[in-house]
């Protein structure tokens, strides 16, 4: 994304879970935040098996906090 | 006729006539949706060039990244959204954002920032100046800001664009991609879902990803 805009020196650290910030009217149920509709299942975020998942070649352990810690999100820029 | 023909015949008049009209007059079943405001959210790590006369919206190309329109993977393009309106100045949008969400609301002025438009992005919306920008979830986050400070801030994961619906029968997406206002849709609300973003799946097999690649 920095390299849209060259001269941004903004980094990103780290990052904790996401959480509902505002809303709009008329959204639909399936669109609101946290349904993960970017995944396509339109499924909450849910606890899963933490050692072995079906398209997981082999098991290993998952730290099932970060499943999504590499959700990031937009910046604005306005003009001028 | 006899007089019991007669009856009959004066009894069946007003059904047949009654009948006849509610045929000749009969509505349509479906009647259409008269939507009047138009809900664009953005979910993931888009950039929002909030320019005028036209706010440009663009999804960076990221590898294993999936790019979604209402929920179905969408081809790289440059998209448009017909029949909405905004504010016409978009000096005039109201923003909606948590507090701390100010670290990612960059002045583009203020901060010498040039658009590089060699970068090819994998989605590019251009749209109207919307009514609204609203932040619709969000993360914190630790960041050094563009001033270079580190501190505690609040990420935006997804906004919703808020449009006034200026003409129904037009609101469409271009190019096509199969979206149609009347899905998602609730009342006079048309919803429309843009993301980007890492799948589940693969977010899985690449484990634990503490320190998000955001600004790469």
């Amino acid at each position: 994304m920095k390299s849209y805009f060259p001269a941004l020196s903004l980094e990103l650290l780290s990052t904790g879970a996401e959480a509902q910030s505002g809303t709009v009217e008329g959204l639909h149920r399936e669109l609101r935040p946290g349904n993960m509709s970017r995944f396509g299942n339109g499924q909450t975020d849910k606890v899963m098996p933490a050692v072995l998942a079906s398209r997981v070649p082999k098991p290993r352990l998952m730290n099932v906090a970060s499943l999504v810690d590499c959700q990031v999100g937009g910046i604005i820029v306005i003009k001028p | 006729m006899n007089r019991r023909d007669l009856l009959k015949s004066i009894v069946a008049l007003p059904i047949a006539t009654t009948l006849g009209c509610s045929t000749f007059t009969s509505k349509p079943q479906t009647a259409s949706t008269s939507f009047t405001t138009m809900n664009l959210v953005f979910e993931g790590p888009f950039i929002f060039f909030m320019d005028n006369p036209q706010v440009r919206v663009f999804a960076p190309k990221v590898d294993g990244h999936r790019y979604l329109i209402n929920n179905a993977n969408a081809p790289e393009s440059t998209y448009m959204l017909g029949g909405v309106a905004g504010v016409g100045n978009v000096q005039k949008t109201h923003y909606e954002l948590p507090k701390g969400a100010d670290a990612f609301r960059l002045s583009a002025s203020q901060l010498h920032l040039a658009l590089n438009n060699e970068k090819t992005p994998f989605f590019t919306f251009v749209l109207p100046a919307p009514d609204r920008v609203v932040a619709l979830s969000a993360r914190q986050a630790e960041i050094i800001d563009a001033f270079g400070n580190r501190r505690s801030a609040v990420m935006p994961t997804s906004y919703a664009f808020v449009y006034h619906v200026t003409d129904p029968a037009a609101l469409a997406l271009t190019p096509d991609t199969g979206w149609k206002p009347q899905s998602g849709a609730v009342s006079s609300f048309a919803n429309l879902v843009v993301a980007a973003g890492l799948p589940l799946d693969a977010q899985v097999l690449q484990g634990s990803m503490r320190t998000p690649p955001l600004l790469k």
